[in-house]
């Protein structure tokens, strides 16, 4: 029988950055050699982000065992180009003078992987860089080298998914580069990549872009379930799809649709957040087009939907707006609408199986939305949940634990030493949207993310 | 009692061949356009005739149908008689004698100006706090070519009768897409957002006349009848509607006259097609950045 942690599990291993108040996020987890590694940094947020760093957890303590060179190969930061102009504004007021900046802005996906003819696995670290993201490998975990062309030979901002399958290294790019500004939304080809040999950093396209639909900007998520690779994609213009493959053949590969129209909630399901294996089936959470940093998005009060999905095939909607489709009605069998019945949970961003229940970290504009009223709490980031069987979830943590500026978890790990979750901290924009509303005095968000250990 | 249905939709949205489907369930009953939200009172709807006739057609229509079982002049007069007879009346009051007359059977509404005036959807919602919601879609390029068309087709009309009113040209607002389709689009999704999940729904109007047999199976599941065949085959004849016809002389009108010509489903089919619509003299132009992007969450 598994024990769902509650909110009494948890304490904060790490906070503020580890040392970093302006490292925003701890963006990806792994465990390798029987340790817990964090990769940080940021995605892009148009300032000079600290160097990315690879964090070793053992024995209780932190241990940086990576840190990117500043050798010049990155001249500038990359902006995101969905900020808001007075936001962008703001925020290079507040950062001053110029600073060198980092090769790469963060380390924001971690696998490990045993190729054909290795004796042990290897850790592998997707990375964020206005030059191109690419694969970093390390045999030891202390030394690391390139196992991919920066970008995969694109103008590829980050490597954000990395996927073992049927004993292959699969990696997914998102964030579209031209010049300073990327597109976070999109990616620069919208392809599953395949490592053909990772000590000669040689790669192939798994699938044809976008898996022959144009508007699947990018490829969003993987997973391996039950002998198939899934891939979701984001796109804006009919809402996400999922595909699957065996990945047997000729690369690319044939792939299948499986899920399409956004599970026929169109576009505000844009994009597949996470995907994760439990209970012999895989879950599926959606993200809308709200980026969890502005006070209204652009459109409607869409929120995030849990899918679960069997290995036939077929799906069922967990959590999420019932409605009727070509394959009959679907309601969601938590009884739960969008958002977990939040309207602010604006992505299901991670999940993640631990000690046999499911858990799911958010995506939460509540803050920001909060800070839009003239008067009252600013209250809102992150929530965790936590499910033993998928079907019942009971809300394990919310309000960012307390921090308004945690407004994601980005991260769940499961580790013999517990679950670990790691967030995603905006506290630079939302201290100036505050003050741009002048309201700076309903809130004292603390910067730099923060690590939770349950258990 | 089965709680009553309003399908929720601009004009020229499949809503009266939909409502006539769907109100052919044994358990239901699709009325005409009755607009009764639209206003307080019986007095205001009265009121609200006398300046706009046809209007009148649906709830007389509807009313004598419930009452008398049949529309003929007579009975139809008598409806109108009785709504004299009872101005004190809220219209909330009025729809809940409907459904006494109704046997049990649930009420469909599709009325028109409902989507056209926020406080029609408020007072909907505030007296109706069990009834159900559909909020059926259509491609916003098409409905604003099916108003128009409907446009030309009754100045067409008018010209007939009225040949001085010849030579008047009457501009098409490029905002067309914006007033008549995107913001009766967004009071329903802003009304509906007071509503529970599991009492609203909403349906791509292409999708349910492509296989209104699937859909249809869903909506009658949704609602809590019945889903056996004989149920749904009822429901695949909206042609059996009372209103699926012209009424009696004093009252003709009160549905779609497109729907009362040719009332029976045909075979239809649709596939995705360009977030544009055509003006009337065949330019097509593409639609605001703001209406793209509600269609696309409406799927189109």
């Amino acid at each position: 029988m598994s024990r769902l942690l509650d909110s009494t599990c948890f304490i904060r291993a790490a906070r503020g950055g580890l040392g970093r108040p302006d490292a925003a996020g701890a963006q990806a987890m792994a465990v390798f050699g029987g340790a817990l590694y964090v990769g940080t940094g940021a995605l892009a947020a148009g300032v000079t982000p600290p160097p990315a760093r690879l964090l070793r957890f053992a024995g209780e303590t932190w241990r940086t065992v990576l840190e990117s060179p500043t050798s010049g190969m990155a001249e500038e930061p990359a902006v995101d180009l969905r900020l808001a102009p007075d936001l962008l504004e703001a925020l290079h007021a507040r950062e001053g003078g110029a600073t060198s900046c980092p090769d790469d802005a963060g380390y924001v996906s971690l696998a490990v992987f045993q190729a054909p003819g290795e004796s042990a696995p290897a850790l592998y670290v997707g990375t964020a860089s206005p030059a191109g993201g690419r694969v970093l490998r390390s045999a030891d975990g202390e030394s690391f080298e390139p196992a991919s062309e920066p970008g995969f030979d694109l103008p590829a901002y980050a490597v954000t998914a990395l996927c073992v399958h049927d004993g292959r290294l699969f990696a997914v790019t998102r964030g579209a580069l031209d010049g300073p500004l990327v597109d976070l939304d999109a990616s620069a080809l919208p392809v599953v990549h395949m490592c053909l040999d990772p000590q000669a950093g040689s790669w192939d396209e798994a699938s044809l872009p976008g898996f022959g639909d144009e508007d699947n900007i990018a490829v969003t998520a993987l997973a391996s379930f039950d002998g198939w690779l899934y891939a979701g994609t984001a796109n804006p213009e009919r809402g996400f799809q999922l595909w699957r493959t065996r990945a047997q053949g000729e690369a690319p590969f044939d792939w299948e649709p499986v899920i399409e129209d956004g599970a026929y909630a169109f576009t505000a399901n844009h994009a597949v957040a996470a995907l994760a294996v439990f209970g012999g089936a895989l879950y599926l959470g959606t993200a809308t087009r709200a980026l969890g940093y502005e006070e209204e998005p652009a459109l409607g009060t869409d929120a995030a939907e849990l899918i679960r999905l069997d290995a036939d095939g077929s799906w069922d909607l967990i959590a999420g707006q019932p409605r009727f489709t070509p394959l009959g009605i679907r309601a969601p069998l938590a009884m739960m609408g969008a958002g977990f019945d939040d309207r602010y949970n604006a992505a299901f961003e991670s999940l993640c199986a631990h000690d046999g229940a499911l858990y799911l970290g958010t995506r939460h504009w509540g803050a920001f939305a909060a800070l839009a009223q003239e008067a009252g709490p600013v209250v809102g980031g992150y929530q965790l949940w936590a499910s033993a069987d998928g079907l019942d979830w009971e809300l394990v943590l919310e309000d960012g634990a307390g921090n308004p500026a945690e407004v994601a978890l980005a991260s769940l790990a499961s580790t013999p030493e517990g679950l670990f979750a790691g967030s995603a901290n905006v506290e630079p924009l939302l201290s100036l949207a505050a003050a741009l509303r002048e309201r700076d005095d309903s809130i004292a968000p603390r910067a730099g993310f923060e690590i939770l250990r349950g258990r | 009692m089965v709680e009553p249905l309003f399908i929720l939709a601009p004009p020229r949205s499949f809503t009266s061949i939909s409502c006539g489907m769907i109100g052919c369930h044994p358990q239901l009953f699709g009325l005409a356009e009755v607009n009764l939200f639209a206003v307080d009172t019986v007095a205001e709807l009265i009121d609200m005739h006398r300046t706009r006739r046809r209007l009148q057609n649906g709830i007389l229509r509807s009313l004598a149908e419930l009452a008398f079982g049949e529309q003929t002049e007579t009975t139809c007069e008598a409806a109108r008689r009785w709504l004299n007879d009872n101005q004190d009346m809220t219209t909330a009051e009025l729809f809940r004698t409907m459904q006494d007359w109704a046997d049990g059977r649930g009420l469909v509404d599709k009325s028109p100006l409902h989507v056209y005036a926020p406080e029609a959807l408020a007072r909907i919602a505030g007296n109706f706090p069990q009834a159900r919601f559909l909020h059926l879609t259509r491609h916003p390029g098409d409905t604003v070519k099916s108003i128009l068309q409907l446009k030309t087709e009754m100045r067409e009309k008018a010209l007939a009768k009225f040949p001085a009113l010849a030579g008047r040209e009457e501009q098409v607002d490029p905002k067309s897409p914006e007033t008549m389709w995107l913001q009766p689009h967004l009071d329903i999704m802003e009304m509906l957002e007071t509503i529970p999940p599991e009492r609203k729904m909403r349906l791509r109007g292409e999708d349910f006349l492509s296989d209104p047999r699937n859909y249809l199976t869903q909506i009658a599941g949704w609602l809590g009848i019945r889903t056996d065949d004989e149920a749904i085959d009822a429901m695949m004849h909206p042609e059996a509607s009372p209103f699926a016809c012209l009424g009696p002389a004093n009252a003709r009108y009160g549905n779609d006259p497109g729907f009362m010509e040719n009332p029976a489903l045909r075979p239809y089919s649709w596939k995705a097609r360009p977030l544009e619509w055509v003006k009337p003299d065949g330019e097509a132009v593409e639609l605001s950045e703001t209406v793209s992007s509600y269609g696309m969450i409406l799927g189109y």
